[in-house]
């Protein structure tokens, strides 16, 4: 390893008294307390980089942030999921569960939906594998990041929630249309 | 054919025995070459044509495996020319595939995807709409079949006709429109129509029983034995979350080749039955081991005078029934029966004893019950009632003053201990022919059950405190091939995955 | 009779009600600055502006669980809060919040005020070694050796304003301004060490390093919770609040206002104290932006300060002065 060999700065009488450096820091922060006071009467066209106020203001995250996974539904409100269970697969904290069942009737090409689908989000990573692995483009991380209970159970998100979050997502393959 | 002709194959030079296949040659070389329709067990048809290898001298390819190895053959299966034409058949067998993996269940034991990532391009040039056939038709309750997967290869057209008899399914219409049809009223009647399904390479056909239950990558796969009769077929029993949910056939070419009838490969459903019994009962209320075996063991030394009527069953493997046994020695116990479920059985694979181990039970000293029970009244019963068919007549229960039993649902009993299915305990069972086969542990129903085998050496003990029960299935397998003659040089690396011959025995082979 | 009820209501309403509400308001306006100069907006949730976070604080320290750790000396551990507060709200007694005002008008005014804050000292001392915990030990030696230090030169820095004066009664010094202008222009350099020393008293950054986060966890109140630390902290803003008033009214002109006469009676009492609070506001704020700015001090840059720059330049102050003033006698 180069050893460099940093010289202590000298500085000058004027620093060495430190009045000046005093006002000067003294001037620095008492700007930025006349700029938030200044942006307070003015918020709409505030200067200041000022704190998110979090509840009222929230962050826009961007369209590749990676919030709880979600199922989605293509534009005729059918569900996506055909349980292949790649999800629960390739899932590193295995938190998706995912319980198969067959269709009773036939009137389309649906053969498999899945009866019961569980994210247990105390163990989800956010890693978005799941997203990555569907071949149906039937769950996406979506923007939903406080996920907030006073239960454990309630974090045991099943497919009523699952679709809740997801809503949904135009499909441009539509498998299932043809018979 | 015989004598052995010299090959190469790849360059390699192999001795191979004569009349081999070009496929079968192959391994001897180490080589394997890929195959839809071929299978060893049935007639050749070649119309998959995947398995075309270049022989030295002829200007054509050739199907392998309809092609037989002659002294100084050489042919390549890898080389430039076989590749490119491995892959054009792949994207020909593509074209019209529906691509259902997602919901496929063949999907991760598939020929057509593991051959595609093999021999595949991994792309398709066909643009146009894709063929639709029919999908999801029944063919009766058991077999499920989508046309649009099937790649005609007419296996299982091959095996209804070959191996079970029932020729019901054949090639319909020609061309793109080309489908398997089943005669009549379109449902299969072949009581071993189940094996189709193993047979398909692709997902054509599907299990109706196994639908949709797991994917196979999700599943833990188990060696074993079939215990629903004294054929004792090979099978490999995939289960998930400790519950069985399949059972396939394992080849072995001495018992069962590469098929197993239906009933036994549908005849799980009790180990899954969560009503099952998993703590020990006494006097009908739940009771932790200790103490369960602690009743039993009153019950035992009180009724030594009044003598102990001891009933085995043939669902127990031999170390249970040594363990048995054993204890019985220790007691001066006398009477020792057990029950022979009986039933009706075919040429093919079917045995009429619907049990595993009648045999075994014989061999160790238990006599079979006869119509007629000893009018003889008992202190105690020791009695481990079967799975399934007869059990003891009510009379002969009562007859006894306190009954201890093993049950797999509760019974009417002074103690009742759970019993364990076959797939919850290692042992060894004496199939048909006196073949001496291994059954594997694969799944723990629940963690408070203890095997029949614990149970029995722990009353033992308790009895006895000189009793050192032996601890793993080989152990007490070496333990009681030292105490009988007709099992004198068994151990249970000798027995191996497929099983062995008792020759002490004497029976016919 | 009549007297003695008078001065004890008076002391209750200053010791009782003012003093606690400046710290308390002090408390709010801390964060609230604090977080302007951060850019944030602090706490601005309960009450109009945050305006009642004090209160939801002072709640908190007193519903908490009131922890006496096993270690400690009990008895010291549970006065140190106390002692540290009390001389506080003592020494503002003479300071004159407004015409005629001080609670105690006495001769020696600042005298008092000095001899009453050196007390303070003993509270966190004490504090620090009642908790039996090498944190709080040092903290607690670092703040005595850090008081005494600059003790000498906040004492000696005020000395110039005794000998201009010629009096220590606080009113006296008021009424000199009044006439002579603000002593501040007099005696600047004194000012700027009476005020660094001011800063060094109370344990504020630049020089808290009694409690020196980064190095004693909390310094000498690490052990302390609850209402006891509460006090600790209040002592802490009454300790600014007086500093602040002494500096108001030895420099800067007390409650009076340069060349605008106050009127007489109630309103003009009224106004005085209304001036006298404005003043020390300023000051107060001063506290907050200057512990905003400045780093702290590490230990030996402390004692450097303390007694080889600030010590040497107040004697020399009180030379000049002195010299000033002879200058002064022998030309009337």
């Amino acid at each position: 390893m180069k050893t460099r060999i940093v010289k202590r700065p000298q500085l000058s009488v004027g620093e060495r008294i430190y009045f000046a450096t005093v006002v000067k820091g003294l001037l620095l922060t008492i700007k930025h307390f006349f700029g938030v006071c200044r942006d307070l009467f003015d918020w709409k066209n505030k200067k200041t980089a000022i704190t998110m106020q979090y509840p009222e203001e929230r962050w826009d995250f961007k369209d590749n942030f990676r919030g709880a996974p979600a199922l989605v539904m293509d534009q005729f409100g059918r569900e996506k999921c055909v349980a292949c269970q790649m999800c629960e697969f390739v899932c590193p904290p295995k938190a998706i569960t995912i319980w198969p069942a067959e269709f009773a009737t036939k009137d389309n090409n649906v053969e498999k939906f899945p009866d019961r689908f569980e994210i247990d989000m105390l163990r989800c990573i956010y890693c978005g594998f799941c997203e990555e692995a569907c071949p149906e483009e039937a769950i996406f991380l979506v923007k939903e990041a406080e996920l907030v209970h006073t239960d454990k159970k309630d974090f045991i998100h099943d497919k009523g929630k699952l679709y809740e979050m997801g809503g949904i997502r135009e499909d441009r393959i539509l498998k299932w249309q043809h018979k | 054919m015989s004598g052995t002709v010299n090959v190469t194959v790849d360059g390699k030079q192999v001795a191979v025995p004569g009349g081999l296949n070009l496929i079968e040659a192959a391994r001897y070389a180490g080589k394997s070459v890929p195959h839809y329709c071929y299978h060893p067990r049935l007639s050749v048809a070649g119309n998959c044509r995947i398995c075309l290898v270049e022989i030295q001298g002829q200007g054509k390819l050739q199907i392998a495996c309809n092609t037989r190895v002659t002294e100084g053959m050489s042919y390549f299966t890898d080389n430039e020319r076989v590749r490119k034409a491995r892959e054009g058949i792949m994207e020909l067998l593509l074209i019209n595939h529906p691509l259902d993996c997602p919901i496929c269940d063949q999907a991760g034991e598939c020929k057509l995807q593991e051959y595609a990532v093999e021999h595949g391009s991994g792309i398709t040039r066909y643009a146009f709409e894709k063929v639709r056939k029919p999908k999801n038709v029944s063919w009766g309750d058991k077999v499920v079949f989508d046309s649009e997967r099937c790649i005609l290869c007419t296996r299982c057209v091959r095996f209804l006709d070959e191996v079970a008899g029932t020729p019901e399914v054949g090639l319909d219409m020609r061309g793109e429109k080309c489908t398997l049809v089943v005669k009549g009223d379109g449902k299969l009647t072949s009581p071993y129509q189940m094996n189709v399904i193993d047979l398909c390479p692709v997902g054509a056909l599907t299990s109706r029983d196994f639908r949709f239950k797991s994917r196979v990558w999700f599943m833990h796969f188990t060696d074993t034995v079939c215990t629903s009769c004294a054929r004792g077929c090979n099978v490999t029993v995939g289960s998930r979350g400790d519950r069985v949910l399949r059972m396939v056939p394992r080849a072995n070419p001495d018992v069962n080749h590469n098929w197993m009838c239906d009933h036994g490969r549908l005849h799980y459903a009790f180990v899954n039955d969560e009503t099952r019994l998993t703590v020990p009962r006494v006097a009908g209320k739940g009771a932790p081991y200790a103490a369960a075996i602690a009743r039993a063991k009153a019950i035992l030394e009180g009724a030594r005078g009044q003598g102990i009527l001891a009933v085995a069953s043939p669902f127990m493997t031999n170390e249970e029934l040594f363990a048995m046994k054993e204890l019985l020695d220790r007691l001066g116990v006398e009477d020792r029966f057990f029950l022979k479920p009986m039933g009706e059985g075919d040429d093919l694979l079917v045995h009429p004893e619907k049990c595993p181990n009648a045999r075994g039970a014989a061999l160790l000293g238990f006599a079979e019950a006869a119509a007629e029970w000893p009018s003889k009244e008992y202190g105690a019963l020791l009695h481990f009632a079967p799975h399934e068919g007869a059990d003891l007549p009510e009379e002969a229960l009562k007859r006894a003053k306190r009954r201890i039993l093993f049950s797999l649902k509760e019974r009417e009993a002074d103690v009742c201990f759970p019993l364990t299915t076959w797939i919850e305990k290692d042992g060894t069972v004496v199939s048909a022919g006196d073949r001496l086969q291994r059954l594997t542990k694969g799944i723990t129903f629940e963690p408070t059950l203890v095997t029949e085998r614990t149970v029995l050496d722990r009353l033992h003990a308790s009895l006895d405190a000189s009793h050192r029960p032996p601890d793993t299935a080989a152990q007490a397998l070496a333990r009681l091939a030292a105490a009988l003659p007709a099992f004198a040089g068994v151990t249970w690396t000798r027995i191996g995955p497929l099983g062995m011959k008792l020759e002490a025995t004497g029976a016919p082979a | 009779m009549t007297y003695v009820l008078g001065k004890l209501l008076h002391i209750v309403i200053v010791a009782g009600a003012v003093l606690p509400g400046v710290g308390a308001v002090m408390v709010w306006a801390e964060r609230r600055v604090s977080a302007f100069m951060q850019d944030r907006l602090g706490p601005n949730r309960v009450g109009p502006a945050g305006l009642l976070q004090p209160v939801a604080d002072l709640l908190k320290f007193i519903f908490k669980e009131d922890v006496i750790p096993g270690h400690v000396n009990k008895t010291l551990y549970v006065l140190a809060p106390v002692m540290s507060l009390v001389p506080a709200l003592v020494a503002f007694c003479v300071v004159p919040y407004a015409r005629g005002m001080a609670i105690a008008d006495v001769n020696v005014g600042i005298l008092l005020v000095f001899a009453i804050s050196s007390i303070a000292v003993y509270g966190i001392s004490i504090g620090g070694w009642a908790s039996n915990n090498k944190y709080s030990l040092l903290g607690g030696v670092r703040a005595s050796a850090q008081m005494i230090s600059y003790e000498l030169a906040l004492g000696l820095s005020v000395v110039p304003v005794f000998l201009i004066v010629g009096d220590l009664n606080m009113e006296a010094i008021v009424r000199w301004q009044k006439e002579n202008g603000w002593l501040v222009f007099w005696l600047f350099p004194a000012w700027v060490i009476f005020l660094i020393s001011s800063y060094a008293e109370t344990n504020r950054l630049p020089f808290d390093l009694p409690e020196a986060e980064t190095e004693l966890v909390a310094g000498y109140h690490t052990e302390y919770s609850s209402m006891k630390f509460a006090l600790f902290f209040l002592a802490e803003y009454i300790h600014m609040t007086t500093a602040s008033a002494l500096s108001v009214a030895l420099f800067f002109g007390g409650y009076e206002l340069p060349f605008v006469t106050l009127p007489q009676g109630v309103w003009g009492t009224v106004l005085s104290g209304l001036i006298f609070f404005a003043k020390m506001s300023f000051f107060l704020f001063l506290f907050i932006w200057v512990r905003w700015t400045l780093p702290r001090f590490r230990y030996d840059q402390l004692m450097k300060l303390g007694w080889k720059i600030l010590l040497p330049a107040s004697l020399a102050i009180i030379v000049l002065t002195a010299g000033g003033v002879a200058l002064r006698e022998t030309l009337k």
